[in-house]
């Protein structure tokens, strides 16, 4: 996946869109809420302007089981949100045959009578891919290679998140600056005062 | 009568090791630290054997093959030790050694005129804690596997070609310990202390870069044509994780193709008489994507194979050809594929090898990119009151400006003046103007973004930019100081 232009604009109407339905900026609400609301369109952004991939499904579905988001992914979304929902993906494993099973189990456990050397890397990879499927969304069911793939395709989306977050600070903070400087230069008194 | 022994041993030893060596030895006992290279630690070793071989006769120390083993296996834990003290892992093999450095010093130092007795004590009283270390026997054993030591080499005569073993054995133990060991661990059975395994584990994977590709070849050599052999290094390929392809798939990339014609005959043969057992079709398709890359990679004209419905799989030489460990090698070699990607991706992780390394960093990355986005909420929050502007036209105007080329005086943005002179342009409202010009500025340095090869550097430089426009921007604000720390912080 490369990072195109078409995907950071989206990204950024659907932030802003989902700024607005959320309306953080009119409604009076406290603090946590309010992060908790951006992060939330945030999230919901990234997820909806990279499309389908296993990742985004299981961002949403992890966001949505949390009450008080639905209402708001069910805006945001539409129709889409509850043909995304069918498919739980927390609790699907990933199906096998079992005399497949049975066979391969037996052959890596003959290997594994052979050779004690291996076993350290291994039950190190193994616990560094488990720590990676509960950060990754969606991650429980995904075997390795797949893993690997989400994650490559994650990391990507949360860094165009994180510089379009980043670009949209410093624009607030410019614009803020600005209209502080403006209103100090004409009237410095009158702005004391009103302050 | 001992000290004369003790000095003639010494004398000896000088003799014995060229000039060249004994001029050097006093330096390097003196500096001698376990992260040195281990050339170093082969003219000590001389001169430790040398010196140590007297109390051989020692009858105190009990029986003298036993003491000379137990030498050796010393000799063999230091060999690995300052092997594995560069892969900084595993302390005990390392507490070992430096106690012998305290009694060769002294020793050494006093000269000719040493003082034997003490040294003799001390050197015996190492004996007893050298003897109780644990995993010493299969050292012993181990060292058993360096064919060119000889009980015999220790005595008073043959220091020299001892001199020589004992160097040419640090040199050597990088080609051979990969494979000695894999075969001094198999060899000699299911040693149940878990210091080997591990300490061969860290050993390869200290060793991988440069250690890998003579000792597979040396390791192919050896196995020749022998099936246990070949059974054993499969497995112990097998067994060394994944580590393996992702070096290996680089330096036996050329090997392999080379190496697959001597035994593509006998693979394809067994191939097509095991051919009627492959009826999983998920097998088939692995089987289809890894020949096909094999295919790629033969150079040499082999006879082409007539296409059937599913594409052989070359086994490599001197791999077992059942269908499992063909598919188990393609999905390692797809996982090292997206490995290779990962590592493009993350910054700082080209010198990192090894997947239980290579997770980690990309855990710590998508960690801290999580908190990013955390902290970066955070901080929308906190100005948020101010965020009512039109979004319609917002939006439209930076559809706009995407296609405008930006002024190039913006990009290294210098205080507050950039602000200022966001606000004179002509367009709309200075808020929309402000936005579109900093989504501008956001997205040029991105622009050059695509592509995996230079994302770091990219990653890099934006950083840096950033950085320095957020610093400008904040010093030009009551609370600069705090948002510097802040932004730092977030970085």
């Amino acid at each position: 996946m490369q990072v195109t232009e078409a995907f950071k604009h989206a990204f950024l109407k659907q932030m802003l869109l989902g700024f607005q339905a959320s309306a953080v900026s009119t409604k009076s609400m406290g603090f946590q809420e309010r992060k908790n609301a951006i992060k939330l369109s945030a999230d919901v952004a990234m997820a909806v302007a990279r499309g389908s991939r296993k990742w985004t499904r299981g961002l949403i579905a992890g966001l949505s089981e949390e009450r008080q988001n639905r209402s708001f992914l069910r805006l945001i979304l539409g129709e889409q949100y509850e043909s995304l929902l069918k498919p739980c993906h927390s609790s699907w494993k990933i199906p096998r045959c079992k005399k497949i099973v049975r066979r391969s189990l037996r052959i890596c456990w003959r290997k594994q009578k052979k050779n004690q050397s291996g076993v350290l890397a291994r039950t190190l990879v193994e616990k560094r891919t488990q720590e990676l499927k509960r950060l990754v969304p969606g991650g429980k069911s995904m075997d390795g290679s797949s893993l690997l793939d989400e994650t490559l395709d994650y990391v990507l989306s949360l860094r165009a998140q994180v510089d379009l977050m980043q670009s949209l600070l410093t624009t607030f903070e410019a614009s803020k600056l600005r209209s502080h400087s403006k209103r100090r230069l004409p009237e410095r008194k009158a702005s004391y005062v009103s302050k | 009568m001992e000290k004369e022994r003790f000095l003639s041993v010494d004398c000896k030893s000088r003799d014995m090791n060229s000039g060249a060596v004994a001029d050097q030895l006093p330096r390097p006992f003196l500096d001698l630290s376990w992260e040195q290279p281990v050339h170093h630690g082969a003219q000590f070793e001389s001169a430790i054997s040398s010196l140590v071989s007297s109390p051989s006769s020692n009858p105190s120390a009990g029986n003298g093959s036993v003491v000379v083993r137990e030498l050796i296996g010393r000799l063999g834990s230091i060999c690995d030790s300052g092997e594995i003290s560069q892969a900084s892992c595993y302390r005990t093999p390392l507490d070992s050694p430096p106690k012998l450095t305290l009694p060769v010093l002294g020793h050494l130092q006093q000269g000719g005129g040493g003082l034997p007795m003490p040294g003799n004590e001390m050197a015996d009283g190492q004996f007893t804690p050298f003897a109780a270390n644990p995993g010493f026997t299969e050292r012993a054993a181990r060292s058993s596997c360096f064919g060119t030591w000889s009980y015999g080499g220790l005595g008073d005569q043959s220091g020299l070609p001892e001199a020589g073993n004992l160097s040419r054995v640090p040199r050597s133990h990088s080609l051979k310990s990969a494979g000695a060991l894999r075969m001094g661990v198999l060899d000699s059975g299911k040693d149940a202390s878990k210091s080997n395994p591990e300490r061969i584990e860290m050993e390869m994977r200290s060793k991988l870069g440069g250690g890998m590709p003579p000792s597979s070849t040396s390791g192919r050599t050896m196995a020749g044509g022998a099936a246990n052999n070949v059974s054993r290094r499969k497995a112990a390929s097998k067994g060394r994780g994944k580590e393996a392809p992702l070096s290996c798939s680089n330096h036996l990339g050329l090997q392999a193709a080379e190496d697959e014609h001597p035994d593509v005959k006998r693979c394809k043969s067994a191939k097509n008489n095991g051919a009627d057992k492959d009826s999983v079709v998920k097998q088939e398709t692995e089987q289809n994507i890894g020949a096909s890359q094999k295919k790629g990679k033969e150079n040499n004209a082999k006879p082409p194979e007539p296409p059937k419905d599913y594409i052989h799989v070359r086994a490599r030489r001197g791999q077992a050809t059942d269908s499992h460990s063909l598919a188990e090698r393609v999905r390692r070699e797809k996982i090292s594929k997206r490995m290779k990607l990962l590592q493009d991706l993350v910054p700082g992780c080209n010198k990192i090898t090894g997947k239980a390394m290579m997770l980690d960093e990309i855990i710590n990355y998508v960690q801290s990119l999580q908190r990013q986005v955390e902290f970066l909420s955070m901080k929308l929050a906190t100005m948020n009151p101010q965020l009512d502007f039109d979004l319609e036209t917002l939006l439209q105007e930076s559809m706009h400006q995407e296609h405008e080329p930006l002024p190039q005086q913006l990009y290294p943005l210098e205080g507050t003046s950039a602000a200022f002179s966001y606000a004179q342009r002509p367009q709309g409202s200075p808020l929309q103007s402000a936005i579109t010009n900093g989504l501008g500025v956001g997205q040029q340095p991105l622009c050059p973004f695509d592509g995996l090869a230079d994302a770091t550097s990219q990653l890099g430089n934006f950083w840096e930019s950033d950085l320095q426009y957020v610093v400008h921007m904040g010093f030009g604000q009551s609370q600069g100081a705090e948002f510097f720390s802040q932004s730092l912080h977030a970085e």
